[in-house]
């Protein structure tokens, strides 16, 4: 038997039809919608490839590379024979007689120990569409080829399989040309929770969201009810459309603008899929991972295996022991691309990447901290947590130890503390030209234009192209702050606690700050003109700047959209990632904040004056208080020395967000630079597809360049680290690493024992205040940003990309952050309630919940739970 | 002996204010216009305390402050093309 119609493959064809082939075989018998196709039995490649001599494990040549290419070419090579041809000639017609003439085919490898619960090859063997009746043979061979690439083989070995054992059939079905399609999880892969079936769909073909290439929009539904819980939409940039245009090299276009935002299921078809993942489940009795797409509004399944569990732990942690430092992790909170980590590595001596997580060398703060702390108390610092032990002694060697670094650190960095001190607001500008002059500048390859920006420093240069040495001094401000906060405490304990945070926010000359204000100053522009104002509420942004350039009304609104993102247009979200598209390159987001004003009327700037003479009031305040003291009429001593720290700590606390401003232009010149490499290898065919580039290396990215390589010798690359780093997002990354204590306690469910009441969530304070309203989760602002004024902004985390949403909101609560973070420097200036390091607080906050916040405690109290979708 | 080690220190300070003065003038370059006025005279009256202070001291005291100045600036030029030179190697090796 050399081929079997699918409909009559069952389990029991394991080992003739291969895992793929038998699933798909039992879905069929069950009754499930799959599309009809046959299976090129597994022993016909065993037939194909007697003669070639395949030599147990323990005698394959050490060359294996070798050895793998010249057993692909043989299979590529060798003729299939006749009665194999016209089996599938055959089998072809059959299925012709009933379809339309216009019949494409998947072919898939279907391989004798795939999709199995111990091992399940995810993506290691070649799957094939578009294939017309006349090549099918032709990606047989492939598919065969294709159980021996590199990947496929070290996995096996891996796993301690045998290799002459592992068989491939081919699955040859019709191929769904499908509007929509995604994969489905019965449990959830990251923590094994079985109670929540997880759908991600998106545009198109399957192949974007299996290879990793798309945000899929995400489908929570609860498994026992099967209803809806929660929907996540994301971005779709980019699809496999059902039908490939000939004009095209590449088969990933970009998702039509209208569509990328779009839901790309409909609610009852998330059901729908759900409940046919459910009835997938019982039957094979795992939980299962489903590929399904639709076609015409019809549901097919096309592929059930099941889940391989990811687990947390990372098995294969360098030797040391390292801390995620929050201030630093707060920034990263996705984990690196393979090239920026690459390009990244070996600027940060203290810092080490590890699965593409940011993490601090713990050895190395351990010496610098002269206190008699357990490894535990320090990683709880380290992540800003209080110590088990609040009274630490202090440690007279370390102590030693951390004066000679202080008095080194005052040499070296002396000179440098003082030119940066009072310095006009305008004098980093100069950064601007450096920048430009270093992306222009060819001879600079994209990690050394980092060092140019960062590092290279001459002597005559002036301090304001030295952004990162300002950035590394400006953190000075909070012992400015502290000692405020202490002589305020003494001086005048009857005012509150958060009195000098009050009076150290409302800074002039932040940029950041200023982005929002830049922000507004746009959406008011649009607002003067009802074309402009119209376009940009009805029209998806990209579509929308095309129609007011055309509609030669609104060149007020472009000029000033211009000369904004010639200000900011280096910046993005998660811009330390050098992946991440700028708001110069993409302006959607900007505009869709723009939108997010005019939809709401409301007057956000007089909320700025009455916070200001809320502070002016409170800084009266201070002075009367200090009036009373001794020896005060004598030159206002006390007075002038509080308003004196005040004034520093402003000028510092400035000087941390506007060199942070600058130096993320450095990753924006590097960025570009990648971008025009890119586009030289991919008008030389060298590589594929956008955005495959930064899964290289940068030596290989060379090695392409210089033609030293092609693209086979980097596709297998590009695919295992893009399924790496998909896997590493999901994954919640160890706090420690070769640091044996527990997990710190009190972020494990973000219900805060402390308190009576159990819907209270606890984190950080960052921004002194009370306030109660409903709250708005935001996940992406790139993809959400509507929010009420009035409204408590709920967020994972934020960075100055988030900035205008604080304008509208009046309080916020973030899941991830410290005092020092974006989010708590913003909410201060803007005079708001900000509650940082809640955990979990997005998935137990839904929108519309009315709930307050206690920026002075850290506190965040659920009044009214809103029911979930 | 206390006396020089502690001028020394304060040699090395007050080398760090007439360096940091006289970048000063490179920092704000840009808008020369607006601060020539405060900067000449920040680097006037530095050379000025310094010049009295080099004139009046004696002994230890002179040789510990005059030490620390040289120190530090010898330090300063030094480390700054330590660093270039490092940073160099790295340039090199990623190129």
């Amino acid at each position: 038997m050399s081929l079997i119609g699918l409909d009559q493959v069952s389990q029991e064809h394991l080992k003739t039809a291969g895992g793929k082939g038998a699933n798909l075989g039992e879905l069929i018998q069950q009754g499930f919608p799959v599309p009809p196709g046959f299976v090129v039995c597994a022993q016909e490649y065993a037939v194909f490839l007697d003669g070639f001599d395949i030599p147990a494990n323990d005698d394959i040549p050490a060359d294996t590379e070798a050895f793998l290419a010249d057993i692909r070419t043989k299979i590529l090579v060798a003729p299939l024979n006749e009665s194999l041809r016209d089996e599938i000639k055959r089998h072809h017609e059959a299925l012709t007689a009933t379809r339309s003439s216009d019949l494409v085919y998947a072919v898939r490898s279907s391989a004798t120990a795939e999709d199995l619960a111990d091992a399940s090859f995810a993506g290691q063997h070649d799957t094939y569409y578009y294939v017309t009746a006349d090549s099918i043979g032709m990606m047989v061979k492939k598919c065969w080829a294709s159980l021996w690439s590199d990947a496929a083989f070290s996995y096996r070995h891996t796993q301690g399989i045998e290799h002459r054992t592992v068989y491939m059939a081919v699955v040859v079905q019709e191929m769904v040309r499908s509007d929509v399609s995604g994969v489905t999880f019965t449990a959830d892969p990251v923590s094994a929770n079985n109670s929540v079936i997880i759908t991600e769909s998106s545009w198109g073909m399957g192949a974007a969201i299996v290879d990793g290439r798309v945000s899929p929009d995400q489908y929570l539904v609860d498994k026992k009810t099967n209803k809806l819980t929660s929907i996540k939409i994301s971005d779709k940039k980019f699809m496999v459309p059902a039908r490939l245009d000939p004009e095209l090299e590449t088969r990933l276009v970009e998702v039509p603008a209208n569509l990328r935002r779009m839901q790309s299921l409909t609610e009852e078809q998330a059901a729908e899929i759900a409940m046919l993942a459910n009835r997938a489940e019982a039957h094979f009795g795992s939980p299962q991972d489903l590929e399904w797409a639709i076609q015409d509004g019809q549901l097919f399944l096309l592929q059930s295996r099941p889940i391989t569990i990811m687990g947390s732990a990372e098995e294969d942690n360098p030797a040391g022991r390292y801390i995620l430092f929050k201030p630093i992790a707060e920034n990263f909170t996705d984990p690196l691309m393979p090239l920026t980590e690459d390009i990244l590595v070996d600027l940060v001596p203290m810092m080490k990447v590890i699965h593409g997580r940011v993490y601090v060398n713990f050895n190395h703060v351990r010496s610098l901290i002269p206190l008699k702390m357990s490894d535990g108390d320090i990683a709880r610092l380290g992540y800003l947590s209080e110590p088990k032990n609040q009274n630490p002694g202090i440690s007279i060697p370390r102590m030693l130890m951390l004066g000679i670094a202080l008095f080194f650190n005052y040499l070296l960095m002396g000179v440098f503390n003082r030119r940066a001190a009072a310095m006009p607001d305008d004098f980093m500008a100069s950064y601007r030209q450096l920048f430009h002059q270093v992306a222009r500048d060819h001879s600079i390859t994209p990690p050394n234009a980092l060092i140019n920006l960062f590092l290279k420093f001459r002597f005559f240069e002036p301090v304001g192209n030295m952004v990162l040495l300002v950035n590394l001094i400006a953190p000075k401000y909070m012992l400015m702050l502290r000692l405020t906060r202490a002589l305020l405490l003494r001086w005048a304990p009857e005012l509150s606690d958060d009195t000098a945070s009050l009076l150290c926010s409302g800074t002039q000359g932040v940029l950041s700050t200023q982005m929002g204000h830049d922000i507004l100053g746009l959406a008011k522009i649009a607002k003067q003109n009802t074309t402009v104002s119209e376009l940009l509420k009805n029209k998806q942004p990209k579509d929308a700047v095309k129609a007011i350039r055309d509609s030669n009304e609104g060149e007020d609104f472009i000029t000033a959209l211009t000369e904004f993102l010639a200000m900011h247009g280096h910046r993005a979200l998660k811009e330390f990632e050098l992946n991440s598209v700028r708001w110069e390159e993409d302006p959607s987001p900007v505009l869709g904040m723009v939108r997010n004003y005019l939809l709401v009327d409301t007057n956000l700037e007089q909320t700025d004056s009455s916070i200001e003479a809320q502070r002016e009031s409170l800084m009266q305040l201070v002075r009367d208080e200090l009036r009373a003291l001794p020896c005060e009429t004598l030159g206002n001593p006390r007075t002038r020395l509080i308003e004196a720290l005040i004034k520093q700590t402003k000028y510092y606390m400035k000087l941390r967000e506007n060199s942070r401003f600058y130096h993320i232009m450095a990753f924006y010149a590097v960025r570009l630079k990648i971008l025009k490499i890119e586009q030289e290898l991919l008008n030389n065919k060298v590589m594929k597809c956008k955005d495959d580039i930064f899964y290289l290396h940068w030596d290989e990215i060379v090695q392409l360049q210089t033609g030293e390589s092609d693209w086979t010798d980097v596709e297998d690359t590009i695919r295992t680290r893009r399924m790496e780093h998909i896997r590493r997002g999901k994954m919640v990354p160890p706090k420690t690493i070769g640091i044996d204590l527990e997990e710190i306690e009190e972020y494990d469910d973000g219900y805060d024992d402390e308190y009576d009441d159990e819907k209270a969530l606890s984190g950080q304070g960052a921004s002194p205040g009370r306030y109660e309203g409903i709250a708005r989760v935001i996940m992406d602002p790139a993809t959400d940003n509507e929010i009420e004024p009035g409204e408590i902004l709920i967020a994972p985390y934020t960075d100055p990309a988030w900035t205008p949403l604080f304008l509208t909101a009046n309080a916020a609560v973030i899941e991830v952050g410290s005092y020092l973070s974006h989010a708590g420097t913003i909410a201060r200036e803007y005079g708001m309630p900000c509650v940082v390091d809640v955990a979990n607080c997005t998935s137990k906050i839904t929108t519309g919940t009315r709930i307050s916040v206690d920026g002075s405690n850290g506190k965040v109290t659920v009044l009214t739970q809103q029911e979930p979708i | 002996m206390i006396l020089s080690v502690f001028m020394f220190f304060i040699g090395i300070h007050f080398m760090i204010m007439l360096l940091a003065a006289c970048y000063r003038s490179i920092d704000l370059w840009y808008r020369i216009g607006d601060f020539w006025q405060g900067i000449l005279a920040r680097i006037a009256g530095l050379t000025l305390l310094n010049g009295i202070l080099l004139s009046t001291l004696s002994g230890n005291a002179l040789n510990g402050f005059a030490w620390g100045q040289l120190c530090y600036l010898v330090f300063h030029i030094v480390i700054f093309w330590a660093a270039q030179i490092a940073i160099s190697l790295i340039e090199t090796r990623r190129r």
